[in-house]
């Protein structure tokens, strides 16, 4: 049996106008063009302006550079970088809701603490675990927990920001 | 929120009505409505293609009021905007539009894609229902700006009067700079007749932040282009719309004559390089000639400029052009390696770049002439001439005859889409760039009627022929409404085959002759009657003999259109043709070849 194709993700970052119809705009291109999206996210920066969109584009090396031209060339696209090569920072937030009792409440928080993760919210037959990190680490806690039930899940799609301080092996722009 | 029915009009009410010719005032207010008059005054725009309707009735009303402006009315909405984008295309400005709300503004939709496709610079202007109405599926309410997402370079929703100049002047430019595309401009009825002061209106220099308009050539790029070229022996210019869009005929024209280089032009291209220069070897493509398609496959240089290189071109693209190093230029970067993996990609004006490339080239002989000597054979064996000389109208040769008598270096040809389209492309001789004026990258049909219209108040000196089919002419055929009352006289020469022929054609080889739902002549009118009926004139003929005179009794008419109804031989199908899939150099030449 051939092995499914293995995913190839690459992060984008994406500074954006921060505009209504924005968001629907690329999202509708990124769609229409068929390209393989494996998250997005978007908020605001620091200048109101403009929003950060954090795209994680599954495919090889000349979808990837269709993304990045088709993006660029709309006009409320700022700038659009590929992290790819590139030292970045990824982080993705999940909101878990466990199952648990008083039996096994210490064993989930216990769980928790060690993947550096918050609880969130307890209640008599649920508690909400509050992982940050990057998605394998985020990825390993479900896994864990789903031992004890997970009713349900949100996650805020992966966020990428390049890295202050390059690489010595990075080529500067 | 509550809302009633007359909700539109009692929350648009405005508070006062401005005095504009009297007051000298400074802190004087203006209305959205004027200010989009004002704006298009500004930049120059002339002439409004569109229909009014509810939602945009506080901008005609200022319509009414400017003497720099005239407007057009078309009699659907499709026909005002292929008009905008015919006469964008002649002129050179963009074209604009005024359509309401829901459906004038959907009806827009098939001309906006259109435009996109082409690369065409068209702005819509669209009525919308007042801001506190949007979302509640208000009567005439479409959201315009989601339907043209997927269709425009950009679109814009207005919420606030004193964004209508600043809008104005980015759809322009948007419009009209680095690829030009169609912009579409959503204003809703109290944005329209709500007021501003003109202190409100500042221009923001950072709008533009991240749009680059004409990026700098990289002249490492053209060097390495430079010297691949002249190191080919088999090199092949192909030439696209792009040409024609940055006004480079005569910088490629020096490359092309400094190195003897043979040229093919895919649709879009045809007219930048004359078509009875030597160098010019034909369409390339799907009913590409022969000597193009085989010049291509056989290349080992491909120099493409100014084309997306899109499939009607390609066919199979793994094997177009197996045997040459690709050299791509074209002032979208995106078009690089989306279809094909460019050896030497370089992006900008095509202008700039074949002028620099004249420069690395100038001096540094010619190319192979035993090149050209295997050119000129497939010439002889590819010959796409038609008997003619028969008693029953051939297309071609209706073509051909059009082509002799409007032999005059200023007519403008405009199609609508089907075998007439590929005839007229095939067979009528242009000379210059944006002679052709025709719908390629969607495929219009209705397209060619309407874009006369345009040519024809772009050009008004200038003779216009329209070449259509019997398919064609009948889906925009309403505006024989619009040609009549603006006196226009286009000429309107009709391939009448009775039939939807280019579908047809496939049936006829690709379906095994089920001819489903192809054949229309039942219940077609003499269109010759038609016209005349709306107070144009019609003639109709079915004989080789007849044709000339006919024809040149319609482009002597100058009270208004003329149509000539050409009953032409039903069974006659476009060739070569390249079946879809297949590599370009299998074209067929007939249909006992297929």
């Amino acid at each position: 049996m051939p092995k499914p194709k293995e995913k190839q993700l690459h992060p984008l970052t994406a500074l954006v106008k921060n505009k209504s119809g924005v968001l629907s705009r690329l999202s509708g291109l990124l769609a229409r063009r068929g390209f393989n999206i494996d998250s997005l996210a978007v908020g605001e920066t620091t200048d109101s302006r403009y929003s950060r969109m954090s795209i994680i584009v599954n495919g090889d090396r000349k979808t990837l550079d269709q993304v990045v031209k088709q993006l660029n060339k709309q006009v409320d696209v700022i700038s659009v970088k590929d992290l790819s090569d590139r030292s970045h920072v990824e982080r993705e937030l999940s909101l878990i809701k466990v199952h648990a009792g008083t039996e096994n409440r210490s064993e989930i928080i216990e769980l928790a603490d060690i993947f550096r993760a918050k609880v969130a919210d307890v209640g008599k037959k649920f508690v909400i675990v509050e992982a940050t990190g990057g998605a394998d680490k985020v990825k390993a806690l479900e896994d864990l927990l789903e031992e004890f039930g997970i009713e349900e899940i949100a996650r805020t799609g992966r966020v990428v920001l390049e890295r202050a301080e390059k690489r010595k092996d990075e080529k500067s722009e | 929120m509550a809302q009633t029915k007359d909700g539109n009009e009692s929350r648009t009410a405005t508070k006062k009505r401005p005095n504009e010719e009297s007051s000298p005032d400074k802190e004087r207010t203006i209305t959205g409505a004027r200010a989009v008059i004002n704006g298009l005054e500004e930049q120059g725009a002339e002439v409004v293609f569109g229909i009014i309707g509810g939602a945009i009735m506080p901008i005609y009303d200022e319509l009414g009021k400017s003497d720099k402006i005239r407007h057009v009315t078309t009699t659907h909405e499709q026909g005002a905007i292929h008009a905008a984008d015919a006469y964008a295309r002649v002129t050179g400005k963009p074209g604009v539009v005024f359509a309401t709300s829901g459906p004038g503004a959907s009806n827009l939709m098939t001309g906006v894609a259109n435009a996109y496709m082409d690369s065409s610079p068209v702005i819509s202007f669209t009525g919308q229902v007042a801001t506190p109405l949007i979302g509640q599926d208000s009567f005439q309410e479409v959201d315009v700006r989601g339907m043209s997402d997927p269709i425009t370079k950009h679109n814009y929703l207005v919420m606030e009067p004193k964004e209508v100049p600043k809008t104005i002047r980015k759809s322009f430019h948007l419009a009209q700079s680095g690829r030009p595309g169609p912009i579409v401009v959503d204003l809703p009825k109290d944005v329209q007749m709500g007021e501003f002061t003109r202190e409100e209106d500042s221009q923001d220099e950072k709008e533009f932040k991240g749009y680059e308009v004409n990026p700098d050539v990289n002249g490492q790029e053209v060097e390495d282009l430079a010297d691949s070229l002249l190191a080919a022996e088999r090199p092949v210019v192909l030439i696209g719309g792009g040409i024609a869009q940055a006004g480079a005929e005569s910088e490629l024209m020096k490359v092309v004559e400094e190195l003897e280089l043979p040229v093919a032009s895919s649709l879009m291209g045809l007219g930048c390089v004359n078509s009875r220069d030597p160098h010019l070897i034909g369409m390339v493509g799907m009913h590409g000639s022969g000597p193009a398609n085989k010049a291509i496959a056989k290349s080992d240089f491909l120099l493409a400029v100014g084309t997306r290189l899109d499939d009607r071109i390609t066919g199979n693209v793994e094997e177009f052009a197996p045997r040459a190093e690709i050299a791509h230029v074209d002032i979208d970067p995106a078009e690089m390696g989306k279809i094909i993996q460019p050896d030497f990609p370089v992006v900008g004006d095509a202008k700039k770049v074949l002028s620099s490339l004249n420069d690395l080239v100038e001096g540094k002989g010619q190319i192979d002439k035993e090149w050209w000597g295997q050119i000129r054979s497939w010439f002889d064996k590819y010959s796409m001439d038609s008997k003619g000389g028969e008693s029953v109208l051939k297309p071609q040769e209706v073509v051909r005859a059009l082509s002799e008598l409007t032999d005059n270096d200023e007519t403008i040809v405009t199609t609508g889409v089907g075998q007439h389209q590929m005839w007229a492309a095939q067979h009528y001789e242009f000379t210059y760039p944006n002679q052709l004026i025709t719908s390629g990258g969607l495929g219009t049909m209705g397209f060619g009627f309407p874009a006369g219209i345009g040519a024809q108040i772009a050009a008004p000196d200038r003779p216009v022929v329209t070449v259509t089919g019997d398919g064609s002419f009948q889906m925009n055929i309403q505006e024989l409404t619009t040609a009549v009352r603006e006196r226009l006289p286009i000429t309107v020469v009709i391939l009448r085959n009775g039939s939807l022929g280019m579908v047809r054609q496939w049936q006829q080889l690709f379906f095994d002759n089920r001819l489903v739902e192809t054949l229309i002549d039942e219940g077609t009118p003499s269109l010759a009657k038609v016209t005349e009926a709306y107070g144009g004139k019609g003639i109709s003929v079915a004989e080789e003999e007849g044709l000339r005179p006919a024809m040149q009794e319609a482009l002597n008419y100058d009270r208004g259109p003329s149509v000539v109804e050409c009953f032409v031989a039903e069974e006659e199908n476009v060739f070569p043709m390249v079946p879809a899939g297949a590599a370009n150099e299998n074209f067929i030449l007939g249909e006992g070849d297929a």
